[in-house]
């Protein structure tokens, strides 16, 4: 208990010490035109950079605002993955993948809409993936990648079921429906592979064929739960319907 | 001496008191946060019985009502406080299985309500049986009521929510006489009403579906393993031999089956894949693994997904949009019959960008769709008369037919418009042997490819 409580503490503390650094970072987002980054650098921008490759899981480093071999190392990361040029520089391509691009298109002063809105973008997927990640990544984070997206499938599952709030942050945090909510394990920073677990549930791959619910057999359930139709089981999971 | 152990008891004195205090004082901020979360459930539930008290009310007024214009009103504001009060019950801290019956009657009536609404706005009278049905839901939304009220006057007494989540599922029986008690009376008594079938999503007969295109024999796991064996070979995946996985009973009964994947760049990645019983069709498989880069562009990805398909027996798919997530691209392809494209037989396929393998494909909607020699009705609208139903303000760039997938059994032919209206995409479906506006989506154009909504 009192471990846990300390803990606790230490991660309000370190919560305190990322949010006087973001809330210091608030001006440089007005500032007209990003500048290149690369090995060096050093500034808040840097640790804009930092603080938001953190949030997406590339970088585990400090928010230091020091441009080093672990944040290069994490920018090359972010760049294989978005399909841009892997040279570990934050140039324009980079500042606008990772949403923090302030630069209009030219050097005018225009009156443009924020930086990641476009008009026929409007509301952007990534909500919802970070969503389902983070959820994915509590319930299921020692699973095999086929029992992820399962538990991915079953919450999507559950928006379309009248038996369950019709979106999707209503499922999940319906009151006592996941345990990781509970226990607030669902704020945790989502691995990538439970990210991409997410974007293959969203993008309609149900491993579970409908599915409703899935249990830990080895651990003690209700006996409400184990009449529920078994579909199969993947890793400790089962899934019902 | 004695000096000192005053001293020391004077400390511990002091550090009792400062602990007692700190104590009491978390034991009031604890209790004050449990008032505060008991106040916002009883809020919740309180609304909940006022949403179906509306409910109950609206759809009295819909059964009077005699002006069709004011009808349509009324069961939009069936539909209203319906799924209001669906969301409600979600907010509650109640076991899953004391809500399931109570959470689908409210989804249904919102739904149905919807569904009447439509019916009424496109000129069309309500049937016997859509009265009927109506006034069905008019007594369950009065018994419901009924029973949320009696909670409602317990509650005035002082109920304590966080007691009941606390409450292990095994302790719920009506034969408690306290909250949960009642709550199990209530879902009980749902569970004895009919199902409802009608054409919305939250139907009974679309929750209940079966696949379409499974009507045939049983196969042997051995004759559904070398089907795997065949569908891998054609997608160039080198693999173990396939492991024994069990079989899978969701809406589709398949056969599952586990190797792990050869080849130098791929070694050690899992392959599972699953092949229906009846039939023995690959519902879906994935090989995928990690692609770090991308060096393929999307029309070359389409090209080997087409190439692939056709060789598994699926001809003359059409690609519709694609996404490209994680160096990987996710292609959705849809039959084409007559030149009509059926959006609901859709088989997607897997593309490593990086050497253009492919990494899996999930032909679930295929199979729960597809109808063999699928009947294509003849339009009874021109695609110029379709065009006309079309808002003039949008800006058509390309028409075609298609078939889109409804909620009753019959999917729908409809004439497909893609257009601008300002900056932004929309397509807009009018039906071709009737002329509505079936359905309208926005297009959302993200970096990753094309999205609906």
């Amino acid at each position: 208990m009192s471990r846990h409580s300390s803990t606790r503490l230490l991660r309000v503390l370190c919560f305190c010490l990322v949010l006087v650094t973001v809330s210091a970072g608030v001006g440089d987002f007005i500032s007209a035109q990003r500048r290149t980054l690369y090995w060096g650098s050093t500034g808040q921008d840097v640790k804009d950079v930092q603080y938001r490759l953190r949030q997406w899981g590339y970088y585990d480093g400090l928010i230091d605002g020091i441009f080093g071999p672990r944040t290069s190392a994490a920018v090359r990361q972010f760049q294989a993955r978005n399909g841009i040029p892997v040279d570990g520089i934050v140039g324009t391509a980079t500042w606008q993948a990772l949403g923090l691009w302030t630069g209009g298109g030219g050097a005018g002063t225009q009156t443009s809409p924020p930086a990641n809105y476009t008009a026929s973008a409007g509301v952007s997927r990534s909500n919802d993936v970070q969503l389902l990640a983070r959820l994915i990544h509590a319930e299921a984070q020692a699973e095999p990648y086929l029992g992820k997206v399962a538990v991915g499938a079953v919450v999507l599952n559950r928006v379309q079921s009248p038996q369950f709030p019709n979106t999707l942050a209503g499922v999940i945090y319906q009151p006592g429906a996941f345990e990781s909510v509970s226990n607030g394990r669902v704020n945790l920073t989502p691995s990538a592979e439970s990210v991409k677990a997410a974007v293959d549930a969203i993008n309609g791959w149900d491993p579970t064929y409908g599915a409703l619910f899935f249990w830990n057999p080895y651990k003690r359930v209700s006996a409400w739960i184990w009449s529920r139709p078994i579909v199969r089981q993947i890793g400790q999971h089962v899934f019902g319907k | 001496m004695k000096d000192r152990s005053r001293i020391v008891v004077g400390v511990l004195a002091a550090l009792w008191v400062a602990t007692a205090l700190w104590g009491f004082n978390q034991y009031g901020a604890r209790a004050q946060l449990n008032i505060h979360l008991n106040n916002r459930y009883q809020q919740e539930f309180e609304d909940l019985v006022s949403s179906v008290e509306n409910i109950e009310i609206a759809l009295g007024k819909s059964l009077v009502s005699g002006s069709m214009r004011n009808n349509i009103i009324h069961l939009s504001e069936v539909a209203r406080h319906a799924e209001m009060g669906q969301y409600r019950l979600g907010n509650l801290p109640l076991p899953q299985r004391l809500r399931n019956r109570t959470a689908t009657f409210l989804a249904q009536v919102s739904d149905f309500a919807t569904v009447m609404a439509k019916k009424n706005a496109s000129g069309g009278l309500l049937s016997e049986s859509d009265r009927n049905t109506l006034s069905r839901l008019h007594t369950e939304a009065g018994v419901l009521g009924t029973k949320l009220l009696e909670i409602s006057d317990e509650n005035r007494r002082g109920i304590s929510w966080a007691r009941l989540q606390d409450r292990a599922e095994d302790e719920l029986d009506e034969a408690s006489d306290d909250l949960t008690g009642k709550f199990v009376n209530i879902d009980k008594q749902m569970m004895e009403y009919p199902t409802l079938i009608y054409d919305g999503p939250f139907s009974d007969s679309v929750i209940g579906r079966t696949p379409k295109s499974l009507d045939g024999p049983e196969v042997s796991r051995d004759e559904a393993r070398d089907r795997a064996r065949t569908v891998l070979r054609s997608a160039d995946i080198e693999f173990s031999d396939l492991r024994d996985a069990g079989t899978v009973d969701g809406r589709i009964k398949a056969y599952s089956f586990e190797g792990v994947r050869g080849g130098t760049s791929q070694a050690n990645n899992p392959v599972t894949i699953e092949v229906s019983v009846r039939k023995g069709i690959v519902t879906w498989f994935t090989g995928t693994r990690p692609v770090e880069t991308a060096r393929m562009e999307r029309d070359e990805a389409i090209e080997r997904a087409k190439a692939f398909l056709e060789r598994i027996g699926y001809k003359g798919m059409e690609a519709t949009y694609s996404s490209i997530e994680f160096n990987i691209a996710t292609i959705p392809f849809v039959a084409v019959v007559d030149g009509v494209r059926v959006y609901p037989d859709m088989v997607k396929v897997q593309v490593a960008l990086d050497n253009g393998d492919i990494l899996g494909l999930d032909a679930v909607g295929y199979i729960m769709n597809h109808i063999d020699d699928r009947e294509m009705r003849k339009p009874k609208l021109s695609e110029d008369e379709a065009r006309e139903r079309v808002n003039s303000e949008l800006d058509v760039k390309t028409t075609r037919l298609a078939v889109i997938p409804s909620f009753s059994d019959e999917d729908t032919l409809c004439y497909e418009f893609r257009g601008k209206y300002g900056a932004d995409d929309y397509i807009v479906y009018i039906n071709a042997l009737t002329g509505e506006e079936e359905r309208i989506l926005k297009v959302i154009d993200l970096p990753s490819g094309e999205f609906t909504m």
